[in-house]
């Protein structure tokens, strides 16, 4: 399943860049990051490890808004 | 041991962490990083790491000892076709749509050739008309099929925007063709006909607006097409043709490559089953096909390639 994350605090690609590959090392798949929307959609096959991905996006300094 | 690299394409500040990481995920580690002067200075363990280091700084778009950054316009599609025409396991189910399509024309085309040259039922003369009903009709039922195998929403303005693409570009190509072959009466209706109809279907998604924008999109290609290959009927229609085909084409797979963008890549299992698709590509050629064969003719109509 697929769970979209609202970001805040990505400015550039390189936000992407350094999101997706924290929350890949989180053991997600990222289906696509966007800086200008401020969202990262992961996939994941069990509902525990969006809690991981979420620790990792807000451990690299940015912070997590709600999500769906 | 210890490399030193120069780095260009470093845009802010996260661009350090981005770095750090990289190097962290190859198994080496940063010795030394200066984002202003673009210097890296990293303990490696080999030679081969060392590559396998500088190849993931390029992929990850920045430029490594002179190379330039790798982020030119082009750069994600054609890492994106490259993904999907080697066998990794990302993408799959993009393949198995474009494998599906490539099947039904390869089906279609031999199909064309079998009534042509051998069983001698349609003449010689249509063959360009119906090699270009072939793959416009692949080419448009492929981003319909791909547009409808997302399961999650498309934004608002996205729906609409899809919508009328592939109401617009099935209308016009239906409707040149059948102009061409059938005259502009017979030629605008079947362009209205396929192109609202397509556009309606692929608009669904997005309710009663999207509807709308799917049949608008019809109802403007399919007479224009139909009104442009009557009105070049004394010039080189075939030409005229074979560019709004490979414009129309070019401009589809550009929809697909949005789709991707905004969508991601689809789920595998919610791909339809392509068996129905390729049956169902292949059916309406043979009836599209057939019209524009043996459909009512106008006086001005398809005479052949001159």
């Amino acid at each position: 399943m697929r769970k979209t994350f609202h970001v805040e605090g990505m400015h550039c690609k390189s936000c992407e860049k350094l999101l997706t590959m924290a929350v890949e090392d989180a053991g997600l798949k990222v289906v696509r990051a966007d800086y200008a929307a401020g969202i990262v959609e992961a996939e994941a096959h069990d509902e525990a490890k969006f809690e991981s991905a979420r620790k990792a996006i807000e451990a690299e300094g940015y912070k997590v808004n709600g999500g769906n | 041991m210890e490399h030193e690299l120069r780095l260009t394409g470093l845009e802010c500040d996260s661009c350090a962490r981005v770095i750090s990481r990289v190097v962290e995920r190859i198994g080496a580690s940063v010795k030394d990083i200066d984002y202003s002067m673009g210097r890296l200075v990293v303990e490696v363990n080999s030679d081969a790491q060392l590559d396998d280091l500088k190849a993931a700084l390029i992929e990850a778009g920045y430029g490594v000892d002179g190379n330039d950054t790798n982020r030119g316009v082009m750069a994600r599609p054609l890492a994106f076709l490259g993904k999907l025409l080697s066998n990794s396991t990302d993408f799959d189910a993009e393949r198995r749509i474009a494998e599906s399509s490539m099947f039904s024309l390869l089906i279609m085309l031999a199909g064309l050739f079998l009534l042509t040259y051998v069983l001698q039922i349609v003449s010689p003369r249509f063959v360009p008309l119906l090699a270009l009903a072939a793959v416009g009709t692949v080419a448009c039922s492929t981003a319909l099929i791909h547009f409808r195998a997302f399961r999650q929403p498309f934004s608002c303005m996205s729906g609409m925007m899809i919508g009328m693409t592939i109401g617009m570009m099935a209308g016009f190509l239906a409707g040149a063709l059948s102009g061409a072959a059938n005259g502009m009466l017979v030629g605008s209706i079947v362009g209205m006909a396929i192109g609202m109809g397509m556009g309606a279907i692929a608009g669904a998604r997005n309710g009663v607006m999207g509807i709308l924008e799917g049949l608008m999109a019809g109802i403007m290609s399919g007479t224009m097409g139909a009104m442009l290959s009557v009105m070049l009927f004394n010039d080189n229609v075939l030409l005229f043709l074979i560019f709004l085909f490979a414009s129309c084409i070019f401009v589809l797979l550009g929809l697909s490559y949005m789709m991707l963008r905004e969508g991601g890549s689809v789920l595998p299992s919610s791909v339809p089953i392509l068996a129905k698709s390729i049956a169902a590509n292949v059916a309406v050629f043979a009836v599209f096909g057939a019209l524009l064969v043996w459909g009512p003719r106008a006086a001005f109509a398809w005479a052949g390639a001159s």
